[in-house]
């Protein structure tokens, strides 16, 4: 299979990532971009490491730190939407304006 | 022969459903396409050699951070809203600049395109190796992500529960 694929697999996904976070208007869907460039991210982490360094799983490893990194973001993301829906009452980013002035 | 097939159904399902997470106008349908995206890009991990992350793939991306998705999907927000309209008015402009890098991803590739031509063998298990460099080299990386995992957890309950006293 040719490594190419992967990358534009990869790539492909980072681009309905950007889409994502910046066209979607509720905010639990700009979270769930934010995971599809995560997993672009990864994706070209694995893919990076099987054709470079076949012998060694130090990619694979680093992808482990960034998937961890990624479900504490999550988390964190989901515990903050939950707090401004309280707040607001809505889960639409354009009436998030409490910064506003 | 086996792992094209396997590759293309994977690597399409993923990127359909992906855009389907994106412009798909109920969110509960969102996170569960997200799941079936996730679970595919697991797959392509599979294949790729790395049978530990295929695991965790699913075990946590697919377990845990898609479940969690539907959870505060369903405890916030009302019904209603499904019927608004889900892009905001930056959509073309924001198409225009994903479709920009993805021909920029695409233009790299295309120039190094004679240098990678194949995959070199996978490895034959690459679980032990990944367990060799987490408990070896990078022990003390590893003690500092739990750390960040907990510290996360606690933030996370201490936001989602709300500052207030009546609310406990």
């Amino acid at each position: 299979m040719n490594p190419i694929a992967y990358f534009l697999v990869s790539g492909a996904l980072l681009a309905i990532g950007i889409f994502g976070a910046v066209a979607r208007r509720n905010i639990i869907s700009v979270l769930m971009a934010i995971e599809l460039m995560f997993n672009a991210a990864n994706l070209n982490l694995i893919a990076a490491n099987r054709l470079l360094y076949p012998d060694t799983a130090a990619g694979q490893t680093l992808a482990i730190f960034s998937i961890t990194i990624a479900a504490a973001e999550a988390v964190v993301g989901l515990a903050l939407v939950l707090a401004i829906y309280r707040k607001f009452d809505n889960v639409f980013v354009e009436k998030f304006n409490l910064l506003k002035g | 022969m086996l792992t094209q097939v396997l590759f293309c159904f994977l690597a399409a399902t993923a990127v359909a459903s992906a855009i389907g997470v994106v412009v798909v106008r109920n969110v509960v349908h969102g996170a569960l396409l997200l799941g079936l995206c996730l679970t595919m890009v697991g797959g392509l991990y599979g294949i790729l050699g790395a049978d530990f992350l295929f695991g965790a793939q699913i075990l946590i991306y697919v377990g845990a951070i898609a479940i969690l998705f539907l959870f505060v999907v369903l405890l916030s927000g009302r019904r209603a809203e499904f019927a608004e309209k889900p892009l905001n008015a930056m959509a073309p402009q924001a198409a225009l600049a994903a479709f920009l890098i993805f021909a920029l991803v695409g233009g790299i590739l295309a120039q190094v395109r004679e240098a990678l031509h194949s995959l070199p063998p996978a490895a034959a298990a690459t679980t032990s190796s990944v367990g060799d460099l987490i408990l070896g080299r990078y022990a003390i990386a590893v003690e500092v992500l739990g750390l960040i995992l907990l510290v996360a957890l606690v933030g996370a309950t201490l936001m989602a529960r709300g500052l207030d006293k009546e609310r406990v």
